[in-house]
C-alpha cells in the first residue's frame, strides 16, 4: 500500500496517511466487494445528489408558483371584492371568499378587513383567530406584502392585498405550505425509492459483473495450481478476447510450451538412459574383448555378456574361416549342440540371415522359416524362439562371422538395440581380426626363424658346393693348368709346345667358363647390365634351352626406364623361384611370364597349366619357396597372391604399388 | 470496512430531510384554531353624514366619482360623511324610509315611488348642460342594421333595472306602443342593474339594444371613448325630470336647510365646482315636484312601478 501512495506524488503527509488507512481497509477486500462498494458508493452519491438538486429546485419552483399563485388568489379577491364591499353586500363577500377557498386547495383562508380594522367577512365559519389580523399589513400604495407565518398547521404564506387602494379596505388570503410540502416529500421519497431500487439494481450488476471478471481468473488460478502440480494436461478456459482472455491464452501457450520442454527433455533422459546402457554393454564387451586371451575364450566370453546386458537367453557366434571352409560356431549359450551343428553344416549362409553379407548390418528376421536351424526351439519357461537377430562381425568392411540371438519375443529388440548390436558386432569383428593377425604374426614369426636357419644352412650348402665347385672344377683345372705349365717347362719342341698351349688354352677356357657359370649363379650381373626385362628374358630362354618347359615372356610399360635395384632383384628372384617351381612340381607343358608397369603398380605375373597345389596346405607345409617369394614381396612394400586350383595350374602375382617401388628405389 | 460512500450519503440525506422540515422560528406564530366571535363594530364618536348612492353606474365608479362632492360636502360641514353604496334602488330607498341614510342620490322613478310611499323629499337637483332634464336613448351596436324600436323584434335586449323610467320603463312603453310586451317582442331580454354595464353589453354586443340614461351615456362616453365608437343612438325620448338628489324625512330639518345651502352656493366656490365637475353637473338647482309628472305619465301607461 504505501507503495501505491508512493506512486502518488503531491500527497501531503496527513492525506497520506488517509489514504493509506482507506487502502489498507479497501486493498484488503475480494475485488467483488471492491466493485461492490465502488457501485454502491457511486449509485449512493448520485441518487442523494440527484434528489438534493431535485428537491432544492423544485422547492424554488413550488416556492415561487405558491408566491405567485398567492398574489394572483389574493388580487383577484381584492378585484372582485370591491363592488361587493361599495354596496355593502358582505353576503357576496363572504360567497366570493367561499369559493375562493373551495376553488384553491392551497388556500387555507381568507378574509376582508376594513379600513377601520374590522373584519368583514372571513372563511373560519363560528369566531375568528384575532391575531391573525394584526400580522401582516400592506401599504394602500403596495401591491402585496406577504408574511410567513407559523400554525399549528404549519407555515401557511399570508398575502394582504388592498382593496381600491385600500379604501374599502384589505384582502388576507393564506396559503398553505402543506401540498408543497407534500409534493416535496413525494419526489424525495420517489427519488430515494429510485435510488435504492437503482442500488439493487446495482448490486445485482456488480455482482454479475465481478462474476463475469472473477471466473476467468479463478479458473485460471485453478489452472496455475494444476500446472504447479504438475499436471500440465489442464488448459484455462478462454472466456472472452478481453485481457483476460489474452492472459488464458498466452498461460495456456506458457503451458505448451512447459509440455514440450518436459517431453524434450524426458526424450533426452530416456536417450541418455539408453546411450548410457550401449556404453556399459560395449564396455563390457570392450573389456571382454582387451583381455589378452584366446579367440573362442574371448568370444564366448563376449557373447555371455551381451545376452547377460540385454536381458537375452540364447545366441550363438559364428565365425567364417579365411581359407574359405565351412562356417564354425566358436561358442553358444542355450543352444542345444544338434542345433548347432545343423548351423554349421546348412544354416549360414545358406539360411535367411545369409543376406547380412551383403547387407553389412543386423538383421531382425522372423518370421523364421521351417529351415532355419533354430526354428521351433524352446527356450526356458517353454518359449518358443520366433526371433533370429543376426548381426554380422565386420572388419575393414568384410564379414568374418556372425553373433546371432534367438528369442522368443518379436519385439525383443528395439531399432536401438540392433544398432548397438551393431557396434558390438564391428567391435567383435575387429577383435576377431585382431586375433587371426596376431595368429598370422606368430605363424611368420615362426616361419622366419626357420627360413634364417635355412638361409644359413643354403650358405653354408652354397659354400660347400662352391668349394666343391671350385675343388672339382677350377682348382682342378687350374691344378691341371699348373701341371700343363710344368710340362710346358721342359718341352723344347716348338710344335710341341704350342700343341701342348693349345691344351693349356682349353683348360683355361674351360675353367673360366666354369667360373663364370659360377659368378652367374652367385649374382645375375645381367640385371646391373642390361635391365630386368633383358635378364629375365635371357634367363627364360636359357630356362627353356634346359627344360622341357615353353614359356611365354611379356613386359609392359617398360620401355626406357628402369626400376630401382632392389625392386628388379626381387621380381627377378620371385620369377625365378615361380619358374624354378614350375619346373620342379607342376609338370607344365607351357608357362608364362607377364611383367607389367602401370602408372599405379608394377606386377608381375607368373602361370602354368600344371598339376596346381592346395596354396593352404603348402603353405602350413612351411616350404621356403613361397615363404620366400611372400618374404620378398613384403620387403618391398608389396603382395604376392598364389591361385591355385588342382590339374587347372598356378598362377602367381605380385604386385608393388609404384609410389612403394619408388620410395624404396630411392632409399 | 466497505468504502466510507454509502454511509456518507445516507447522511447527507437524512440532513437534508431533517434541515427541510425544522421550524423557522422567527417568523410568527398564529393559532388558526383560537376562534374568537368577532367584537361588533364600536360606535364612532362623530356620527357621519351618510349619503346613499344607487349603483346607477358600477360602485367603484360611482365611489370615485362622489368622492370630491363628498370631501367637499365633510369640509363644509366639518364632519365626516359616509358614502353608502346599494346594488339596487330599493335598497337604497329602504335605508331613506329608515334614516339609516341622510341624503341620497336617487334615480328619478325611485324618487317617484320613494314620494309616494314615504314622503322622500327633494332636496335639490342637478343641472346637466343647463338642463334639468335627460332622456332616454336607445342604443345599439355601431355595426347593427336598427333603426327603430321595431328593427329590435327577437333580438336580445338590456334593461338597466326594473325601477329606471330611462332603462326599462320609456323602452318598455315603446314596445307596446307597437302593440307587444317585451316578453313576447324580445327574443331575450337582461338586466345590467347599472346603465354603465347596458352601454357596454351593446358594445361587446352582448345585447343587441339598450336604453340608456343620455346623461349616463354621454359621462361614459366622455370617460372610455370606445364606447361611442361601438354604439350609436337610434332614437331619443321626450325628457324626463332629472334624477333628483333626496333627503329621508327622518332628517333634521337644520341639517337639510345646511345642505340645501351648501349643496347649491357649490357652484360658486372653486373647491365646490372641482366636485362639481367630477359629477359633470354644472350647478345644483332647486326642483319643484312637477318636473316628475312625466315619469307619472309613463307609469301609467307601462304599470305600476314597484321597488322589490
Ligand atoms: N608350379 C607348381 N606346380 C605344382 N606344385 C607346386 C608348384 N610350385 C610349388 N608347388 C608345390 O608347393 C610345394 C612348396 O614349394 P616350395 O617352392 O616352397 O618348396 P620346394 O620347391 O619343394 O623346395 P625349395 O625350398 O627348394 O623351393 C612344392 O613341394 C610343390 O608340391
Ligand atoms: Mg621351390
Amino acid at each position: 500500500m504505501s507503495a501505491l501512495t508512493d506512486r502518488l506524488p503531491g500527497l501531503s503527509p496527513p492525506a497520506r496517511r488517509l489514504f493509506d488507512r482507506f487502502w489498507a481497509a479497501a486493498g484488503a477486500v475480494s475485488v467483488r466487494t471492491k466493485i461492490l462498494g465502488i457501485v454502491l458508493g457511486l449509485v449512493l452519491m448520485l441518487g442523494a445528489g440527484v434528489t438534493l438538486q431535485v428537491r432544492t429546485t423544485l422547492r424554488n419552483a413550488l416556492s415561487h408558483e405558491l408566491h405567485n399563485r398567492g398574489v394572483s388568489i389574493t388580487r383577484d379577491v381584492a378585484a372582485r371584492s370591491v363592488d361587493l364591499i361599495l354596496v355593502h353586500d358582505l353576503y357576496g363577500v363572504y360567497q366570493l371568499l367561499q369559493d375562493t377557498l373551495t376553488n384553491n386547495e392551497d388556500v387555507r383562508y381568507a378574509f376582508i378587513v376594513s379600513p377601520q380594522g374590522e373584519v368583514l367577512a372571513h372563511t373560519f365559519g363560528d369566531g375568528f383567530p384575532l391575531e391573525l389580523v394584526g400580522v401582516n399589513a400592506v401599504e394602500s400604495a403596495e401591491r402585496y406584502h406577504l408574511q410567513k407565518i407559523i400554525t399549528e398547521e404549519g407555515a401557511i404564506w399570508d398575502f394582504a392585498v388592498p382593496i381600491f387602494d385600500g379604501r374599502a379596505g384589505v384582502a388576507r388570503v393564506g396559503l398553505s405550505e402543506q401540498a408543497m410540502q407534500t409534493t416535496l416529500g413525494n419526489v424525495t421519497r420517489q427519488l430515494l425509492i429510485t435510488t435504492i431500487v437503482v442500488s439493487l439494481v446495482g448490486v445485482a450488476a456488480a455482482m454479475f459483473l465481478t462474476w463475469l471478471i472473477t471466473r476467468p481468473v479463478l479458473d485460471l488460478v485453478d489452472v496455475t495450481r494444476a500446472v504447479a502440480r504438475g499436471d500440465l494436461s489442464q488448459t484455462a478456459p478462454h472466456w472472452a478476447d478481453d485481457e483476460i482472455g489474452l492472459l488464458s491464452d498466452s498461460f495456456n501457450a506458457m503451458i505448451g510450451d512447459l509440455a514440450t520442454a518436459r517431453a524434450e527433455s524426458e526424450a533426452f533422459n530416456a536417450e541418455l538412459l539408453r546411450r548410457n546402457r550401449e556404453l556399459a554393454v560395449l564396455n563390457e564387451v570392450a573389456q571382454a574383448v582387451s583381455r589378452q586371451q584366446d579367440l573362442d575364450e574371448m568370444l564366448d566370453n563376449a557373447l555371455r555378456r551381451v545376452l547377460d546386458l540385454m536381458n537375452l537367453e540364447a545366441g550363438w557366434i559364428l565365425l567364417l574361416e579365411a581359407n574359405g571352409t565351412r562356417p564354425r560356431i566358436v561358442c553358444s549359450v542355450n543352444i542345444p549342440a544338434e542345433v548347432a551343428r545343423r548351423e554349421e553344416r546348412g544354416g549360414f549362409p545358406h539360411c535367411q540371415c545369409g543376406k547380412l553379407i551383403e547387407e553389412r548390418r543386423p538383421l531382425f528376421i522372423t518370421p523364421l522359416d521351417e529351415t532355419c536351424p533354430v526354428y521351433g526351439l524352446c527356450l526356458a519357461d517353454r518359449r518358443v524362439v520366433s526371433g533370429h537377430v543376426a548381426v554380422p562381425l565386420i572388419s575393414k568392411s568384410q564379414v568374418l562371422g556372425t553373433l546371432n540371438i534367438a528369442c522368443a519375443n518379436p519385439k525383443c529388440l528395439s531399432d536401438e538395440d540392433l544398432q548397438l548390436l551393431g557396434a558390438i558386432g564391428r567391435q567383435l569383428g575387429v577383435a576377431v581380426e585382431n586375433a587371426r593377425l596376431w595368429e598370422e604374426v606368430r605363424q611368420k614369426e615362426a616361419a622366419r626363424g626357420q627360413l634364417l636357419e635355412k638361409i644359413i644352412t643354403a650358405q653354408e650348402e652354397e659354400r660347400k658346393r662352391i668349394a666343391r665347385e671350385l675343388h672339382d672344377g677350377a682348382s682342378q683345372s687350374l691344378t691341371s693348368l699348373m701341371v700343363g705349365l710344368k710340362v710346358l717347362e721342359g718341352l723344347h719342341s716348338p710344335a710341341e709346345v704350342r700343341q701342348h698351349l693349345s691344351n693349356l688354352r682349353d683348360v683355361a677356357a674351360e675353367t673360366l667358363e666354369t667360373v663364370h657359370d659360377m659368378a652367374l649363379e652367385l649374382r645375375p650381373s645381367v640385371l646391373d647390365d642390361v635391365g630386368l626385362v633383358a635378364a629375365l628374358d635371357r634367363y627364360v630362354a636359357e630356362y627353356q634351352r634346359r627344360f622341357d618347359v615353353r614359356v611365354d615372356s611379356r613386359a609392359i610399360g617398360f620401355e626406357g626406364r628402369r626400376l630401382p635395384p632392389a625392386i628388379e632383384t626381387t621380381l627377378y628372384r620371385i620369377v625365378q623361384e615361380a619358374l624354378t617351381n614350375v619346373v620342379r612340381h607342376s609338370g607344365a607343358q607351357h608357362a608364362s611370364v607377364l611383367l607389367e608397369w602401370t602408372s599405379r603398380h608394377v606386377r608381375a605375373i607368373v602361370e602354368d597349366n600344371g598339376c596346381g597345389f592346395d596354396v593352404s596346405s603348402a603353405r602350413q607345409e612351411r616350404k621356403l619357396g613361397l615363404y620366400g617369394m611372400e618374404e620378398r614381396a613384403t620387403l618391398i612394400g608389396g603382395s604376392l597372391r598364389i591361385e591355385s586350383q588342382i590339374g587347372v595350374g598356378t598362377t602367381i602375382v605380385v604386385d608393388v604399388p609404384v609410389i612403394e617401388a619408388l620410395a624404396r628405389g630411392r632409399t | 470496512m466497505k468504502k466510507p460512500g454509502p454511509w456518507l450519503g445516507l447522511s447527507l440525506i437524512l440532513v437534508l430531510l431533517v434541515s427541510g422540515c425544522a421550524p423557522r422560528s422567527d417568523l410568527p406564530y398564529v393559532q388558526l384554531s383560537n376562534l374568537h366571535p368577532l367584537p361588533a363594530a364600536a360606535a364612532g364618536e362623530v356620527v357621519p353624514l351618510r349619503v346613499a348612492v344607487a349603483a346607477v353606474i358600477s360602485p367603484k365608479g360611482t365611489a370615485e366619482s362622489y368622492q370630491p362632492l363628498l370631501g367637499y360636502l365633510s369640509r363644509k360641514l366639518d364632519r365626516p360623511v359616509e358614502l353608502v353604496q346599494r346594488r339596487t334602488y330599493a335598497e337604497v330607498n329602504d335605508l331613506i324610509e329608515r334614516g339609516e341614510v341622510d341624503m341620497a342620490f336617487v334615480c328619478t322613478s325611485a324618487y317617484v315611488i320613494g314620494r309616494r310611499d314615504f314622503g322622500m323629499e327633494l332636496l335639490v337637483a342637478p343641472q346637466v348642460n343647463g338642463e334639468t332634464v335627460y332622456y332616454s336613448w336607445l342604443i345599439v351596436p355601431a355595426g347593427s342594421s336598427a333603426r327603430e324600436m321595431a328593427d329590435l323584434r327577437g333580438k336580445t335586449f338590456a334593461f338597466t333595472d326594473p325601477w329606471s323610467s330611462t332603462g326599462r320603463m320609456y323602452p318598455t312603453s315603446l314596445v307596446k306602443a307597437l302593440g307587444e310586451t317585451p316578453e313576447t317582442f324580445f327574443g331575450r331580454t337582461l338586466f345590467t342593474y347599472s346603465h354603465d354595464d347596458a352601454i357596454r353589453a351593446v358594445a361587446n354586443g352582448v345585447a343587441d339594444g339598450a336604453a340608456v340614461d343620455s346623461l349616463v351615456y354621454q359621462f361614459a362616453v366622455a370617460r372610455e371613448p370606445w364606447l361611442s365608437e361601438q354604439t350609436k343612438v337610434i332614437h331619443r325620448s321626450p325628457p324626463f325630470g332629472i334624477p333628483p338628489v333626496v333627503t329621508s324625512p327622518h332628517l333634521r330639518p337644520q341639517v337639510r336647510a345646511n345642505l340645501q345651502t351648501i349643496l347649491l352656493e357649490m357652484a360658486n366656490d372653486p373647491d365646490g365646482r372641482r366636485a362639481l365637475q367630477a359629477l359633470d353637473v354644472d350647478r345644483f338647482v332647486l326642483i319643484d315636484d312637477t318636473a316628475y309628472d312625466s315619469v307619472r305619465t309613463l307609469e301609467s301607461q307601462v304599470g305600476p312601478l314597484v321597488l322589490k
